[in-house]
């Protein structure tokens, strides 16, 4: 204990080495029996120089503390409220973004697969809406195939022929609600494609050529 | 090695989140800051109420102090600052009004009587003055001339030995024991 009195007495001149000095402030900061003693040396010096107030109060360091503390308490506090209202704010908001988004992109895709034109020729994109060519199916149509399918059939009332080169359906164009049903399909398989743009609808149409 | 290096690295690490570290230097210039605040501000409890709001403002400040100055000189400001404000909410007409900062260590302040609200305190800030006199008086010669050339006249170790013509090592010891018997008598009446 002699030996730390010592170092804080130093300390206090300020005559010590570096490496000296920061060791000795370091354990200064540990200890507060220590720091208790250099408070104590610094009031032999102010008492020696008329520097010592009327009044001591002799919990003055405390109570600044306890105010800075205060002070940081409230800061962090308002910190984290308006980080917290923010963050809230944006979690309720993604999935209603998300939703809104995706309602978005149905009602789209309705609307242009009502109202797109198909072009001879053209090729298919990966993001494409419901690419089918309408000539081919004008072809498939009048073409006389002669197809064999299961008894069981999504098309109801479509008429198949069994051929030679394995199965194919043979789409009858007019029959009755074929075209909700081709619709409702679209709509059904109406996927989302990962791009770089987010969400984009695409639907896999199978396809029905008469070629394979 | 030149003065207030401890106060600079007690900065240094209050800056870098250690509050102990202004711990340390609020006790070391807290009745400085008092006597300075008590030049513009009669009351003794709105005086400590300025003191402690001129470091909590220190402290909120420090990340600004870049050490061109003295950090004693920087708190000075602030503490002048922060008493000078007070008074000018409180619309008081006052000399210490238009007291420049920098006259205002040398200022007499408003006369009249001071407002203790403790007077336990008064009581005892008076015995530890007696005691420690008392304990300086009782000293052995050589320690008592060493440590008044250190504390009151302010010279270095290297001067002290010069007029003391003894080891610098001597200086030291002997500055230690004076203060260490006059801390025997001391701490009793603090703990």
């Amino acid at each position: 204990m002699n030996d730390d009195k010592q170092k804080i007495s130093h300390l206090l001149d300020e005559y010590s080495s570096d490496y000296f000095e920061k060791k000795a402030i370091d354990d200064l900061l540990d200890d507060v029996n220590q720091q208790y003693c250099l408070s104590r040396y610094q009031m032999i010096g102010q008492a020696m120089r008329h520097e010592l107030p009327d009044e001591i109060n002799t919990g003055f360091s405390q109570e600044v503390m306890s105010k800075i503390r205060q002070t940081e308490t409230l800061m962090e506090l308002d910190m984290g409220q308006k980080k917290a209202h923010s963050t809230w704010r944006w979690e309720f908001l993604k999935p209603l973004a998300g939703m809104a988004v995706a309602a978005s992109v149905a009602i789209v895709s309705i609307t242009l697969w009502q109202s797109v034109s198909f072009t001879p020729g053209s090729s298919a994109s990966d993001v494409s809406f419901a690419s089918v060519e309408q000539q081919k199916i004008e072809q498939l149509v009048n073409r006389p195939i002669q197809v064999a399918v299961p008894a069981s059939t999504s098309l109801g009332n479509a008429k198949l022929n069994r051929i030679n080169k394995g199965m194919h359906w043979k789409v009858i164009r007019d029959a009755p609600g074929l075209e909700r049903k081709l619709n409702a399909y679209l709509i059904n398989h109406t996927e989302y494609s990962k791009s770089m743009q987010g969400l984009i609808p695409q639907a896999r149409v199978a396809g029905y050529g008469a070629e394979k | 090695m030149g003065t207030n290096l401890l106060d600079a690295e007690l900065v240094k690490r209050t800056q870098e989140g250690d509050s102990k570290a202004f711990d340390i230097l609020v006790q070391k210039y807290q009745h400085k800051v008092i006597n300075l605040v008590g030049r513009f501000v009669n009351d003794h409890s709105e005086c400590q109420d300025i003191a402690q709001d001129s470091f909590v403002k220190a402290y909120r400040a420090i990340g600004n102090f870049r050490g061109e100055s003295q950090f004693y000189t920087w708190l000075y400001r602030i503490a002048a600052n922060t008493a000078k404000n007070y008074l000018a909410s409180r619309s008081r007409k006052s000399p210490a009004y238009t007291v420049e900062v920098e006259d205002a260590e040398h200022f007499e302040g408003e006369s009249g009587l001071k407002e203790y609200t403790t007077p336990e305190n008064l009581m005892l800030t008076e015995e530890i003055k007696k005691t420690i006199f008392k304990a300086i008086e009782a000293l052995p010669e050589d320690l008592k001339s060493a440590i008044t050339l250190r504390e009151i006249e302010g010279l270095s170790y290297e001067e002290i030995a010069d007029v003391m013509d003894c080891p610098i090592g001597t200086v030291r010891s002997r500055i230690f024991r004076a203060r260490d018997s006059i801390d025997k008598e001391l701490r009793p009446l603090l703990e």
